[in-house]
């Protein structure tokens, strides 16, 4: 029996209590396109009520962060009828990007029921056969998807290598190696790993509960951040309607849950800084 | 959602399932060939017990499988040979892998090695899969613009001197061009054609005494011009064929001498050929002095047989590995292993015993057993009789030996049966058929007999050289070992006579004690002492396995003649467990010898049939590459020439060289060879697959094929392994523009046919232009002893399934003296025995008649190259005095023939004359595990291993490669010259002639050739002794320019893609070429390269200089901090990790206190 | 956590998963009075499996002079200090803690995290001694100046502590031999199985980023042949076959006979508690208290037993079969001098002799006509 997830269904219970005196954040429509990548500091969020969200390190899976690198999240929402779009600001020392080794990404996550929007599952990533729909952001997804996946060479640009498989610096007469042979030795791209190919901002995935967590298609979503300042602002946009997914209605209420990561003190995984309980939030009509 | 169905389903697939809203932000935003796995929330009970979905496991299947393999023959610079395996897939050699066929081997008796020999392969074998496709590759012909515009400007030369406008000849600086193969050809052609025209006759004289070579080298030309054009297969044991090649073309230059002087065969001659085992200093030049053969040794697997193992200056761990296993299951099963050696080395790791010593004091470790041996009468009394020259009787007025006819009125010396006199004219019988050994009538005079004390009969009594081993027991006389008395002759004059043992023993009592010995060699007594005696206590069974390192000192042939002598003493020379092997390099191409069948085929009597006879007729001359890399000079010291005649170098002006980086790319005084010798070179050729330091300052560089891609076969031995080696011909396809060695030698001789109109010169190599080149290997094997029986066909086939072929030596494993050992033969000696005493004058002059120690001739605190010892009525050397130069003088050049003699107390008081001027340390570069000479030391993967300061992602710009050079060195003397682990250090030796004679300060030659490299602290070197390793790419004008030019730092060239893997200079900025007198005598007698034949004075890779890359004494001095980016202290010293650095958890580990033994 | 079998310690520890044993353990013996060092192993594991992009420094199969060398930099000596100084008494169980018992309240191990610098340099310390050879010297056994290789692999541990930190239980054990994996179609690359394992086995590729781990050869292993790293071992120091709990010893399986039966072979580093299946026949030459840190209390038994052997003609056999065949060995038998070993199905696969003959032939082949000199 793994202890990962017993302490996630023990927690069931106490989730579902905290939720009863929440009160919830007004989400309401503007005048904009949140189809398109939005930008952290566009003048529509300007006057739109800021809410602070408290959050504590993770305590229930191992491995856990010592302290909470991220005590409080900013969160500002606002919707166009399709999109629903969060702007989360938050305090980090230094902006990280990952790529070297042992260098891990500053990231912000949002999640959302999928069954239920009035009685959310287990807020720690969901519960067996009950959901959450996550959309994490990552300053390195980022990166891929504006710049493009950092190569090697990119990382560590005084590295000398002779060759790669199937990749030389002179074939001579050798025919072409096809895109297949080549990625046929990195193991985690042959295998269709999401994770080693280029990625948008904001990856989409499934959870069941810790250690379950699953990268989806995605499509629904987009996200960019910037960091000034000591402080990262993070906008994620992400359709209202999710079919198989989240599916949120206009006039409904949902709750959403956050975790930070910091990547500068070695945040990753289950080290994160996380919202003990549920936010809810309701979508206004106007 | 349904578990089975949304396992592993592609990006569409999913997307369906799902449905997707925002169609704007579709992911499949960017093509990717791959799909995309996604699957349902999987909740994993125990990873430990069962895991749901495997599939993926296949992508590592995928990468393992490939779709067909073939074999090739891996065979640089070492003595191995490993036929591996190569697996391709998809079209292209993905890995490399052994062939576990060495157990299949068998000889024509049907007997067969075991699979004890399996596997046989190494890292630099399995790193060649990026070299195949690697960037250094030579894809194409190549030929320098200067060198290309001198030779389209018809060779214009100035009028007086000969020589070509400098302008042409900026070797290193100039740009490459691509060559068609045919132009390639025909510019070789030409050039040769050219030089060895401008260089003939009365002109060609006159040029050269114009352009300074010493009259003696001119005259040796014969007034030929084509003795100015040399050429050298590298270490030609490893290609039958096509490294033999460049002998053969040599042999053919004959016709082209003939067409230039009209002269006809009895006149011509044919082009140089260098020297290749003595040129390496793989040659123990001392094993002629004492063996008369080239070199006595031993298959390494005899190890089996021996109950003591001596590792002697041989880090056989690193440099035998893929026979290290022969060792270390010796020792597991009772052999006792000892390691003399000159640091705590890697073979010291595996050894019981461990005895470090200084370097270059091995000559006197040696003759401190041997005191110990005889003073303890500890010697085998049968042996030293029967066996060696010690009981011979030495007149003390001549210092020859007495000979009976000096003292016996009317006795004539009796005929020989031992060896056989032949007369003019009289052909010996065929190579492979001679059992008898043969010379000369001329030489006659050389084997007369010699004479013992019958200390029974009081009677003086003859020995021939007859009476050798076991067949001098017909004598019945009970030898005086020790005797001395005063003889009178028949002229009626008395004079003093004396053993050899005797006059060796006083020399030893007075100089070569335990006690002496140990200040000497910085060994403790007792080491010495044990070691002594139990070498006598393991008769027949104490291997003495010498190495490289003492043969790298100028003292070398004192070292062997010194080792022999304790191996003589303990009757240990000829059996399978007590023997003496050198092992360096890979030479003895008698295993295959039918080689000259082939490599010096008569060119005007050429057989042109297949199947036929051809007749052996040898046109081209041999001389040492020493000269050449001394700055194209004999030794000449005072008003003395110490060159034979025999030995004379002709000038250089051409050369061409396949398989050599050990020429010029590594080698010794590299960067003198660089500034001060190639400009006299109007043509260098090389030869390669690979862009070698030696392809950077080269006209023409000619694309061969990796041994991957051979399309002729070729075939190989090796002095330390049974096995006959076939290069086979493989299945894959040149990836470059390149040719099989042999067929370049074939298309250069074919245009110089064109050139010249002389058809032969193509004919010369019928079979090659016809892709018939196993015609050339079957003649040789029909005619080599070892071989005969075998078809090429038959073992090639066997070596396509990665098996090789046993040889037919007397016996498995091969043991040198084996037949002298059991008294079949003598050896191949004045004698007929093992002989410790040389009479010839050049000995007598050096003052090494006797086997005695000189000190280093720069590796050393002292003065160097003292004679050590004193008084002694047998030591009666010529003085500087005597050769017209001053007793003071100590300077590079004379202190080679400088004889000057100190007792061991005055030489260990005695300072080196650099000592004054802050140099402090021995520098000495041996070799290691991760290069084969330099092969393939700069491939990335390999390369990361070599030492502490690999970093592929090179986080440190500086470095010039993703590894770099460095120096060990003792921390303590690190410290105290203020160098920090991981530093940058500046090496400098003796300014008077390194890097290179006549180098200005502020010059860019300076710049490239001074050595800049990190400090390592070693706690394993002795105080006082540092060394780098030898096989490391150096700086070159190319290499350089890239560290400071390029975006990554890397000391690559910009033109050539050459990486050198220091920023500036090299290891050989440090060393330089020496000649020893005693190494060109006229006089050594030695048995002949291929047969039984015995001659004397120089002999290729027998008898000539081997030099002494090991000597050097140097100054170091901090040059930047080795932190990151030049930042404080390099890392692993900083954090604690590194010796004397030590944080307090490594100082507990260390201890092993993490883990306390309780009660 | 559970509490686990782990017979290294001879006592149950705790773990976070249940003591699940697969079928047949996967497992490679090394003498280290055989490694030379030569990296024959290291390129032969490249070559196949780490020559991709975000795998240049990569070398799931290393070897390492001790006590200087590591890699990553000084990995043993940062996780002894995390562990802190222990204490076991021979023929005891070891009563210290292990890696799972130290961790802290946050982590599931003991551990450090090394940094991207902690990669460089992979061979540093080659060939560096401890004890400073100052001047010439006479060293005997054991040597008072001292260094050792030691070839690692990944230990395919009984008690991974990678699969046991993944976050994701993307790391699991294959039932059928014991090989543990990182499934790089799921694999996060968060890396927390590259600072959980104490012997620094996993490794982050920064082109897939996803962290990646030796796979024990399964590819080989799955048709009955060695791993890559042991096929190529030129120093012939390495046999790979399946090893059994002393509870369940098979006498001619090669394995079993020199871990149980000779006591020759050791786990190194037991004391973390990864019941690691990798075993080393301890070097006779090195400091006692070091290698008794690094091998546990057993260790002079196992020195006595490995200078005895020259008296032992059967465990010789089996020392001479190591490396002379590329096939997985599960039996083998001595006798007269030939040692032979077998397959699965108990067919003879290679035989060897214990000392390799001497071949004299006739001094003189009339038939052929050939003269045969040793001095050619």
């Amino acid at each position: 029996m793994n202890p990962l997830t017993t302490y996630a269904s023990i927690s069931f219970a106490t989730l579902c209590f905290s939720l009863a005196g929440a009160a919830d954040y007004q989400v309401h429509k503007i005048a904009a396109d949140l189809s398109k990548p939005p930008q952290v500091d566009a003048d529509y969020w300007k006057g739109v009520p800021e809410a602070e969200v408290a959050l504590m390190a993770q305590m229930i899976a191992k491995p856990k962060p010592d302290k909470a690198e991220t005590e409080k999240v900013k969160v500002q929402i606002v919707h166009d009828g399709k999109y629903i779009a969060y702007r989360l600001r938050w305090a980090d020392r230094e902006a990280s990007e990952a790529g070297r080794l042992a260098e891990f990404s500053d990231a912000v996550a949002l999640e959302f029921p999928v069954l239920d929007n009035a009685v959310p599952p287990p807020i720690f990533m969901g519960g067996p056969k009950n959901p959450v729909h996550i959309f994490h952001w990552r300053a390195q997804y980022q990166h891929d998807e504006l710049v493009g996946k950092k190569t090697v060479k990119e990382i560590y640009p005084n590295l000398q290598s002779d060759i790669y498989p199937n990749e030389f610096p002179d074939r001579g007469r050798l025919k072409p190696a096809t895109q297949a042979e080549t990625e046929t030795f990195s193991p985690a791209v042959a295998s269709g790993n999401p994770q080693a190919s280029r990625k948008h901002a904001v990856d989409e995935m499934m959870a069941e509960g810790f250690g379950t967590s699953v990268v989806t298609a995605g499509g629904n979503s987009s996200g960019r951040g910037a960091w000034k300042d000591g402080e990262w602002t993070v906008v994620v946009a992400r359709a209202i309607n999710c079919p198989g997914g989240s599916v949120l209605v206009e006039g409904e209420g949902s709750s959403f849950g956050l975790a930070v990561w910091q990547g500068g003190a070695d945040e990753v995984g289950s080290r994160k800084s996380i919202t003990m309980a549920w936010k809810p939030f309701k979508i206004e009509h106007d | 959602m349904n578990e089975d169905k949304n396992k592993g389903v592609s990006r569409r697939s999913f997307i369906k399932g799902m449905g997707i809203a925002g169609g704007s932000l579709a992911a499949a935003k960017w093509a990717d060939a791959t799909p995309l796995r996604y699957f349902k929330p999987t909740a994993i009970e125990n990873p430990l017990a069962a895991y749901p979905d495997r599939d993926w496991e296949k992508t590592y299947r995928n990468i393992f499988e490939h779709d067909s393999e073939f074999v090739f023959l891996c065979a640089p610079n070492d003595t191995h040979n490993c036929l591996l395996k190569a697996k391709v897939k998809n079209g292209v050699l993905q890995r490399i892998g052994p062939s576990y066929g060495y157990g299949k081997a068998v000889d024509l008796y049907g007997n067969q090695s075991s699979h004890r020999w399996d596997p046989r392969i190494c890292q630099k074998g399995l790193a060649l899969v990026r070299r195949f496709y690697g960037d250094r590759r030579v894809k194409a012909p190549m030929i320098r613009r200067g060198f290309k515009e001198w030779a389209d400007a018809g060779y214009p030369r100035d009028a007086g001197t000969g020589k070509p406008d400098a302008k042409y000849f900026q070797r290193g600086k100039d740009k490459w061009l691509r060559l068609p193969w045919d132009q390639a050809y025909e510019y070789a052609a030409k050039t040769m054609t050219n030089i060895a025209t401008a260089y003939s006759g009365k002109q060609g004289e006159e040029y050269l005494k114009a352009q300074n070579y010493d009259p003696a080298m001119i005259h040796s030309m014969e007034g030929a011009g084509v003795q100015t054009l040399k050429f050298r297969g590298g270490m030609a044991f490893l290609g039958a064929t096509r490294i033999f090649g460049l002998y053969r073309f040599a042999n053919m230059l004959a016709l082209l001498d003939s067409k230039i002087r009209g002269v006809g065969p009895d006149k011509a001659t044919g082009g140089r050929g260098w020297d290749s085992y003595s040129w390496h200093t793989d040659l123990p030049p001392g094993h002629p002095m004492v063996t008369g053969q080239q070199t006595n040794d031993f298959d390494l697997f005899t190890v089996e047989h021996s109950k003591l193992l001596i590792v002697w200056g041989m880090n056989w761990i690193t440099t035998k590995m893929p026979d290290s296993h022969w060792m270390t299951e010796a020792r597991l099963k009772g052999t006792k292993t000892v390691a003399v050696t000159v640091e705590y080395s890697a073979t010291a790791s595996k050894a019981n015993d461990v005895l470090i010593i200084r370097p270059g004091t091995d000559p006197a470790f040696a003759l401190g057993l041997c005191q110990v041996i005889m003073a303890g009468n500890l010697y085998d009394k049968d042996f030293v009789e029967n066996k060696t020259d010690f009981p011979f009787l030495v007149r003390l007025d001549t210092l020859q030996p007495l000979r009976p006819d000096e003292f016996i009125a009317g006795y004539k010396d009796p005929e020989l049966t031992s060896v056989k006199f032949m007369q003019k004219g009289e052909k010996p019988l065929p190579g492979m058929e001679q059992a008898a050994q043969f010379v000369p009538e001329s030489m006659r005079g050389d084997f007369k007999p010699f004479v013992v004390f019958d200390k029974k009969t009081k009677n003086y009594v003859p020995v021939t050289r007859d009476d050798y081993g076991d067949h001098a027991k017909a004598l019945k006389a009970s030898v005086e070992l020790k005797h001395r008395a005063r003889v009178k002759l028949i002229d009626g004059s008395e004079v003093e006579v004396r053993t050899v043992y005797s006059l060796t023993k006083e020399y030893l009592d007075a100089n070569m004690t335990p006690a002496l010995v140990s200040q000497i060699t910085g060994c403790p007594a007792t080491g010495i002492i044990k070691l002594a005696k139990e070498i006598a206590k393991n008769k027949e069974k104490t291997i003495f396995a010498c190495g490289m390192g003492p043969n790298q000192f100028f003292n070398a042939d004192l070292k062997d003649r010194a080792i022999f002598m304790v191996a003589a003493l303990t009757r240990n020379v000829g059996f399978p467990g007590g023997n003496v092997g050198s092992y360096a390099g890979n030479y003895r191409t008698a295993l295959i010898g039918g080689e000259p069948v082939y490599a010096a085929e008569d060119p005007f009597n050429l057989q042109l049939e297949a199947g036929g006879k051809p007749t052996v007729k040898k046109y081209s001359h041999y001389e040492s590459l020493h000269y050449f890399n001394y700055g194209d000079r004999p030794l000449k010291v005072g008003d003395k020439m110490f060159t034979g005649d025999g030995h004379m170098p002709a000038p250089t002006k051409a050369m061409w060289l396949n398989n050599s980086n050990s020429v010029i790319g590594n080698i010794k005084w590299h960067y003198d060879v660089v500034n001060n010798t190639l400009p006299k070179l109007e043509f260098i050729a090389y030869s390669d697959w690979w862009w070698t330091g030696s392809c950077e300052y080269s006209d023409l560089v000619f694309a061969c094929d990796s041994w991957a891609e051979f399309k002729h076969p070729d075939m190989c031995g090796s002095c330390s392994n049974p096995f006959l080696q076939v290069f086979p011909r493989t299945p894959m396809e040149r990836i470059f523009d390149t040719r099989a060695d042999v067929e370049i030698i074939a298309g250069v001789a074919n245009a110089m046919a064109k050139v010249t109109g002389d058809k032969r010169m193509s004919d010369m190599w019928k079979f090659v232009l016809e892709n018939n080149t196993s015609e050339y290997l079957q003649r040789i094997v029909s005619a080599s002893a070892t071989l005969k029986g075998n078809t090429i066909g038959d073992m090639e086939d066997k070596a396509k399934q990665g098996i090789p072929t046993l040889m037919n030596n007397r016996t498995y494993p091969r043991i040198s003296s084996y037949e002298q050992a059991k008294s079949e033969k003598p050896w191949h000696t004045k004698s007929g025995r093992l002989e410790f005493y040389r009479p010839e004058v050049e000995f007598i002059e050096g003052g090494e008649n006797m086997v005695i120690y000189r000190e280093p001739v720069d590796s050393t605190p002292h003065e160097p190259n003292v004679i050590v010892g004193k008084k002694h009525a047998a030591m009666r050397f010529k003085s500087p005095k005597d050769y017209g130069f001053d007793e003071k003088d100590v300077s590079s050049e004379t202190r080679q023939a400088r004889n000057v003699m100190m007792s061991a107390e005055e030489m260990l008081k005695s300072e080196h004359p650099l000592k004054l001027k802050n140099y402090t340390h021995i520098y000495h570069t041996p070799k290691y595990r991760h290069g084969a000479h330099s092969t393939p030391v700069d491939t990335d993967i390999n390369a990361i291993w070599f030492g502490p300061f690999g970093d592929v992602y090179r986080h440190d710009k500086r470095m010039p490669s993703v590894v770099e050079g460095y120096v060990d060195i003792n921390p303590l003397d690190a410290k105290a010259i203020g160098v920090e682990d991981g530093d940058y250090v500046w090496i400098d030796a003796d300014p008077e002639d390194r890097p290179f004679r006549g180098h200005k300060p502020g010059t860019e030659e300076y710049k490239v050739a001074r050595l800049m490299l990190r400090a390592r602290y070693y706690p394993g070197t002795p105080r006082g002794v540092t060394r780098t390793w030898h096989n490391m790419y150096g700086s070159t004008f190319g290499s350089v320019k890239g560290a400071e030019t390029r975006p990554d730092g890397l000391a690559k060239s910009p033109e050539t893609n050459y990486q050198s893997m220091y920023r500036y200079g090299s290891h050989q900025s440090a060393t330089r070429a020496w000649l020893r007198p005693t190494q060109m005598t006229e006089t050594l007698v030695h048995k002949t390269m291929f047969g039984q034949g015995i001659e004397k004075g120089f002999a290729a890779d027998i008898h000539c200089p081997t030099g002494a890359p090991r000597e050097s004494f140097v100054k170091i001095t901090k040059a930047e901090p080795g932190g990151l980016g030049g930042q404080g202290v390099w890392r692993p010293a900083a954090l604690g990790f590194r010796p004397t650095y030590e944080n307090q958890a490594m100082k507990e580990y260390l201890k092993g206190h993490y883990m306390k033994k309780k009660g | 956590m559970a509490k686990v079998k782990n017979w290294h310690l001879q006592r149950e520890m705790e773990y976070p998963y249940a003591e699940s044993r697969p079928k047949r353990q996967w497992s490679i013996i090394f003498d280290l009075n055989k490694c030379i060092a030569c990296q024959t192993c290291s390129l032969a594991c490249k070559t196949t499996w780490t020559s991709g992009k975000g795998q240049e420094y990569m070398f799931w199969n290393n070897v390492e002079t001790k006590p200087y060398g590591s890699y990553p930099l000084a990995w043993d000596v940062r996780v002894l200090e995390k562990l802190g100084a222990q204490a076991w008494k021979a023929k005891e169980p070891y009563y210290g803690k292990t890696i799972f018992e130290a961790a802290g309240a946050n982590e599931v191990v003991a551990h450090f995290a090394p940094k991207d610098e902690d990669w460089m340099y992979p061979n540093n310390g080659e060939d560096d001694c401890l004890g400073n050879v100052t001047t010439g010297q006479e060293i005997n056994l054991p040597h008072d100046k001292w260094f050792f290789y030691l070839p690692r692999t990944c230990a395919h541990c009984t008690y991974p502590a990678c699969l046991a930190s993944c976050p994701r239980k993307a790391i699991y054990k294959r039932e059928e031999d014991g090989i543990v994996l990182i499934d790089q179609s799921r694999c996060k690359g968060y890396g927390e199985c590259v600072r959980a394992c104490p012997y620094k086995k996993s490794m982050y590729n920064t082109h897939t980023r996803t962290s990646e781990k030796c796979i024990g050869c399964y590819p080989a292993v799955e048709k009955g042949y060695q791993p890559m790293c042991v096929q190529n071992c030129i120093g012939k120091i390495r046999v790979m076959g399946f090893v059994n709990p002393p509870w369940n010893i098979r006498q001619d399986n090669p394995i079993d006979y020199l871990i149980h039966n000779k006591e020759l072979a050791l786990p190194y580093y037991p004391q973390l508690g990864l019941e690691p299946n990798i075993y080393y026949i301890p070097p006779i030459h090195a400091d006692r208290d070091y290698l008794l840190q690094m091998f546990g209390p057993k260790v002079d038994k196992a020195i006595e037993n490995y200078k005895n052997l020259k008296n032992d003609p059967v465990a010789q056999g089996l020392m001479v079969l190591i490396g002379s065949t590329d096939r997985i060995m599960h039996g083998f038998k001595v006798k007269d001098g030939i040692a032979m070993g077998f397959d699965e199905k108990g067919d003879e696969i290679v035989r060897v002799p214990v000392t390799e003959p001497i071949f004299e032939r006739a001094a003189f082949d009339e038939k052929l006509k050939v003269s045969r000199n040793n001095t050619p």
